[in-house]
């Protein structure tokens, strides 16, 4: 499984280079304007969220797909690479929004740990929601059948951009009290869309499983 | 052992059918899979690595079944694939996917690796995508040739080269196969570089086996006869694999046993027997 990993790693710094300096400078200037974070904390794991699915796309077109099966791995752990490195992708562009928070709250004055638990458990559902939809639908599809997908795309991205958007303040921080409902609500999200990411990788382990190139 | 035990394998798509498709590869020996583009040549290379699934028939590559076998895995790190399109991510330099193979294959000779790419004299800061179509080739068979393969499968790796080139790579394989535990499954629709290297020719058309044999058996049993229409109709019908009536006369490929001792046979080739009985094999359907 290390050579996939590391196959996957490769395709993502290799092919999305220009992303990567594109994000790295909406980041340092999301930093600059500390009175609105909203869009730098929401983009980074939103943006690493689409980058497996450039690099599904990507391995179509070199025929990646037919000779990793040549190679000494079973179906199930070249899903799996991707789903993992989906998720260590994610969980990285959760915790720097939530770094990016801590420096620029503490800077202010206004640091919340609460706050900063809901920035980070946001992210990594945001990050996550997009590939839990899209990968068994591309594994079984092919990226390129996936036009209708991507209408689906905008409108989740749209909606779920929205939400959040509408969940923190212009302040940056979080809407919501450390008490009651609402305290739980990022950390319910966060479990469900776990759970669906789990469902998901499941999913497309029996696509591929089936899938014929 | 044999390498390959490929018995009745059926795998039916729309308009087309590989029809139980059976064939043995002896350890030590290479075979060649001779046929038309879209005879099924590929279809039964992915149906051996399990990139496709078979409807129907068994496949033990190097003892191992393969077939609806989920831990082909291990046997895959006997085997050195390069497919039509190599398969390497097109952004990739060479010295990453050796990287990836390397912590793929159990057995990876880095410093082999880099004597081929210095062999083939292939660019390190080179994008794959990049690479010509000879130089893919070659940086397929470079990483196919670096974790001591006993079989390597090769899915048409002549087709786009020059000639210059396509002569180098049979050199490679010759090279390879003098381990008598290496053996090699080519596929090719150029004849003439098959014939120089294979023991054993598989003729495949239309998703049909025509024949599996020797090389030298086919060679040694099949001649080329040269005469009138009239005399070629006397002949014992059997005898005649394939056959061509020009305003010049008659040509066909006939089996040496049955055909009388006054008619003068010349020698066939590998093209010339496929050719004629492929036509032959049309013209009957």
């Amino acid at each position: 499984m290390k050579g996939l990993l590391i196959k996957e790693w490769y395709s993502i710094t290799g092919m999305s280079n220009f992303k990567m300096m594109l994000l790295f400078a909406v980041g340092v200037l999301g930093f600059g304007f500390l009175d609105n974070m909203r869009f730098m904390l929401l983009l980074l794991p939103l943006v690493a969220g689409i980058f497996p699915r450039s690099v599904l796309s990507c391995d179509e077109n070199s025929k990646w797909q037919q000779f990793s099966l040549a190679l000494p791995y079973s179906r199930s752990e070249i899903v799996s690479a991707k789903y993992i490195m989906t998720l260590v992708l994610c969980g990285c562009s959760a915790l720097v929004s939530g770094i990016f928070y801590t420096v620029a709250t503490s800077l202010k004055g206004d640091f919340d740990f609460h706050n900063l638990a809901f920035i980070v458990l946001l992210g990594l559902g945001t990050g996550l929601l997009i590939p839990s939809i899209s990968t068994p639908i591309d594994l079984r599809f092919g990226t390129a059948n996936g036009k209708i997908l991507s209408l689906i795309w905008g409108g989740l991205l749209g909606g779920s951009g929205g939400l959040l958007m509408n969940w923190f303040g212009s302040d940056g921080v979080a809407k919501t009290s450390s008490s009651g409902i609402t305290a739980y609500l990022p950390f319910i999200a966060a479990g469900v869309i776990l759970l669906l990411y789990t469902f998901s990788w499941k999913l497309s382990v029996k696509i591929y499983e089936k899938r014929e190139f | 052992m044999n390498a390959i035990e490929i018995n009745e394998l059926t795998k039916k798509y729309k308009g087309f059918t590989l029809d139980k498709i059976s064939f043995t590869l002896p350890q030590g020996c290479v075979l060649g899979l001779i046929g038309e583009n879209g005879a099924g040549k590929s279809t039964i290379i992915k149906t051996m690595l399990g990139i496709t699934h078979s409807d129907r028939g068994s496949i033990k590559v190097l003892g191992t079944e393969m077939n609806g076998n989920a831990n082909q895995g291990t046997v895959k790190n006997d085997i050195g694939v390069v497919l039509d399109d190599v398969g390497f991510p097109s952004m990739m330099r060479l010295p990453q996917i050796g990287k990836v193979l390397a912590n793929s294959y159990n057995d990876w000779d880095g410093r082999l690796f880099e004597d081929y790419l210095k062999r083939f004299d292939l660019p390190k800061n080179k994008a794959f995508g990049d690479f010509s179509k000879g130089m893919k080739i070659r940086a397929g068979l470079a990483a196919a040739l670096s974790h001591n393969a006993k079989l390597l499968i090769l899915d048409e790796p002549t087709s786009g080269l020059d000639p210059l080139v396509r002569d180098e790579l049979i050199d490679l394989l010759g090279d390879y196969t003098r381990d008598e535990s290496h053996s090699i499954l080519i596929s090719s629709h150029i004849v003439s570089d098959l014939e120089k290297l294979c023991d054993y020719i598989a003729f495949l058309h239309k998703g049909k086996l025509m024949l599996c044999e020797e090389k030298d058996t086919l060679l040694e049993r099949y001649g080329l006869l040269h005469t009138s229409p009239e005399k070629l109709a006397e002949l014992d019908q059997s005898a005649i694999m394939g056959s061509k009536i020009t305003n010049y006369g008659a040509e066909a490929i006939v089996d040496r046993q049955l055909v009388p001792s006054n008619f003068e046979l010349s020698q066939i080739g590998i093209e010339d027997l496929f050719i004629f009985m492929a036509k032959e094999r049309k013209e009957a359907q």
